[in-house]
This record gives C-alpha cells, sequence and structure tokens, in this order.
C-alpha cells in the first residue's frame, strides 16, 4: 500500500510522455504554454517540474527537437517540435496503450460478471 | 524582465548549482527556459511566490533534470570545463612525456635490432641446413643452434613493437577518456 503512490507516479509518467507529444503533434509550443495546457487535466498531475526535465529527455531522445522564436517581451522563447521519430514513438505507444487499457478493461467487467 | 526579481535570481542561482549531470551549455539553457517560465507566468498575473511555489525547490528541480539525463543516450553527463581538460592533458604530458620517450627509444631499437638480427639469423639457419656453411655465422655450430637463436632473437624483436603498440593503445584511451570526452564532445 504504501508503493501505491510510487507505482501512480511511475504509470502517470509514461502517460504524460504520450500526452506531451499528442500536444506537441498538433502544434510546436513553449515551455509555459505546455505546462498550462496540461494543468487542467487533472489525473495527469503535471507540474512544471515534470515537464520541463520530460521535454529535455525528450528532446535528447530525438523524439522532440526545439527552435528559438521571438517574443513580443523578453528574450526570445524555445519552442519544442514533435519529430518524425517523435510520430512513430508516438503512434507505437498509442497502439500499445489501447490495447493495454482494453486488456484491463475487459479483466475488469470478467470480474464484475463473475 | 526577472532580473529585477532578487528571489526570482536566488531560485535560478540554486538550480544552476543543483544541475549537475548537463553540460554548461544545457545547464545554462534549462535555467533560462525555467527563468522564461518563471516571466511567462508573472506577465500572466501569477504572483512571483505562487510561480516558484509550482516549480517546487530548486534541488528537487534540479534532480528531475539530472534524473532525465540519466536516460541520455547523445549526452553523456560530466563536467567538460575547458580548464579541466587543459589540465588533464598537461598532467598526461608531465607524467608520461619522459617514460614514453624512454619507452619508445628502447623499444624501438631493440624491436629493430633483435628482429633484424633474429630474422638473418633464420636465414642463415634455414640457407646452412640445406647448402653450404655461410661465414655469416661466427662459431661454427649446426645450422640448428642459427635456427634457435634466430627465432628467439625475432620474437624478443617483436615482443618490443607489441609492447610499444600497447603502450601507445593505452595511451591513446587514456587521453580519450580523461581528455577529450571527459563531458560533453558537443
Amino acid at each position: 500500500v504504501v508503493e501505491l503512490s510510487d507505482r501512480i507516479t511511475q504509470l502517470r509518467r509514461g502517460v504524460l510522455e504520450l500526452c506531451l507529444l499528442h500536444v506537441l503533434k498538433r502544434k510546436a509550443s513553449y515551455g509555459y504554454e505546455i505546462v498550462t495546457m496540461l494543468e487542467p487535466l487533472g489525473p495527469l498531475a503535471a507540474g512544471a517540474n515534470t515537464v520541463y526535465p520530460l521535454l529535455r529527455r525528450l528532446k535528447a531522445e530525438g523524439l522532440l527537437a526545439t527552435f528559438t522564436r521571438a517574443s513580443p517581451a523578453g528574450p526570445p522563447r524555445q519552442y519544442y517540435r514533435i519529430t518524425p521519430e517523435g510520430r512513430r514513438h508516438l503512434a507505437a505507444f498509442e497502439d500499445e496503450w489501447v490495447a493495454l487499457a482494453s486488456v484491463v478493461d475487459r479483466l475488469s467487467r470478467q470480474g464484475v460478471a463473475a | 524582465m526577472t532580473k529585477s526579481d532578487p528571489v526570482v535570481e536566488a531560485y535560478l542561482a540554486r538550480l544552476r548549482a543543483h544541475v549537475e549531470r548537463m553540460s554548461p551549455a544545457e545547464q545554462q539553457a534549462a535555467v533560462d527556459e525555467i527563468r522564461r517560465h518563471i516571466a511567462d507566468a508573472m506577465a500572466a498575473g501569477e504572483p512571483s511566490d505562487v510561480v516558484l511555489a509550482s516549480l517546487g525547490p530548486p534541488e528537487d528541480l534540479g534532480r528531475a533534470y539530472d534524473m532525465a539525463t540519466v536516460f541520455d543516450v547523445r549526452d553523456p553527463p560530466g563536467p567538460s570545463k575547458t580548464a579541466e581538460r587543459v589540465f588533464a592533458l598537461l598532467a598526461i604530458v608531465a607524467l608520461g612525456g619522459l617514460p614514453t620517450f624512454l619507452i619508445t627509444i628502447i623499444s624501438l631499437s631493440i624491436g629493430t635490432a633483435f628482429l633484424t638480427t633474429g630474422l638473418v639469423m633464420l636465414v642463415a639457419g634455414v640457407a646452412e641446413s640445406v647448402g653450404p656453411p655461410i661465414a655469416l655465422q661466427m662459431p661454427r655450430e649446426s645450422p640448428l643452434v642459427a635456427l634457435g637463436v634466430g627465432v628467439a632473437l625475432s620474437s624478443t624483436g617483436t615482443a618490443a613493437f607489441v609492447g610499444l603498440a600497447a603502450y601507445y593503445w593505452l595511451i591513446a584511451r587514456t587521453v580519450r577518456r580523461f581528455v577529450l570526452f571527459h563531458g560533453q564532445p558537443s
């Protein structure tokens, strides 16, 4: 029971990666915008302190790329965009997610029936 | 922008101090990005203390960045300060210079002399065992002696060359590990 929160954290981390790639598949975006887009998605519990390191890791893995764009005020912003490799990763990840979710769903239904 | 806010600057300084595994350039990029995040959030009307609270302690954020670095394939962790590399190179030159000089000269001399003599003895031994005696072989022993000595000498000579090559390989590996790729070879 003690480890439950740890496990949920692990699970969330993987799902957050999926969500992040999803968000960036639609359009390139920068840190603050990404964080505020994910914030309302309660169950994800994705704060800035999780999102930024994850962005960096996905960039290091080649799933995301960055470019800078001038902003109306302040220094230029770093934008993230999904790479072709990131798209492939997202598609594979999503297939896996759907398959796994359906298994969990089926098993829990059987549990109810029994 | 947020340069004026000492609390924000203190936060960023602590963050920088706790991001240890990234290259200096990436460390800078991370700190700049968090600085930009704070500025964006404050521009959207959030007070700085709320923004900093949402980021959590800088130590934790730094650790999270470091954890993300663990998964890096393209960016091996480690310090990559130029001064450190220069000192490492100087240390290697200072410690390894004289030994390398001596080992090179001695190994090359032994290798060349022994291998050449050994091969000549071998040829002489073979020639003598099939033909008439050759003046080259000073004591008039059986051709087998010339063959045996030839094998021994040329083995020693070859061993000297192999030893020298191994030594150079070791030096090259040391330089590569401690000087060239100590940090991120960006």
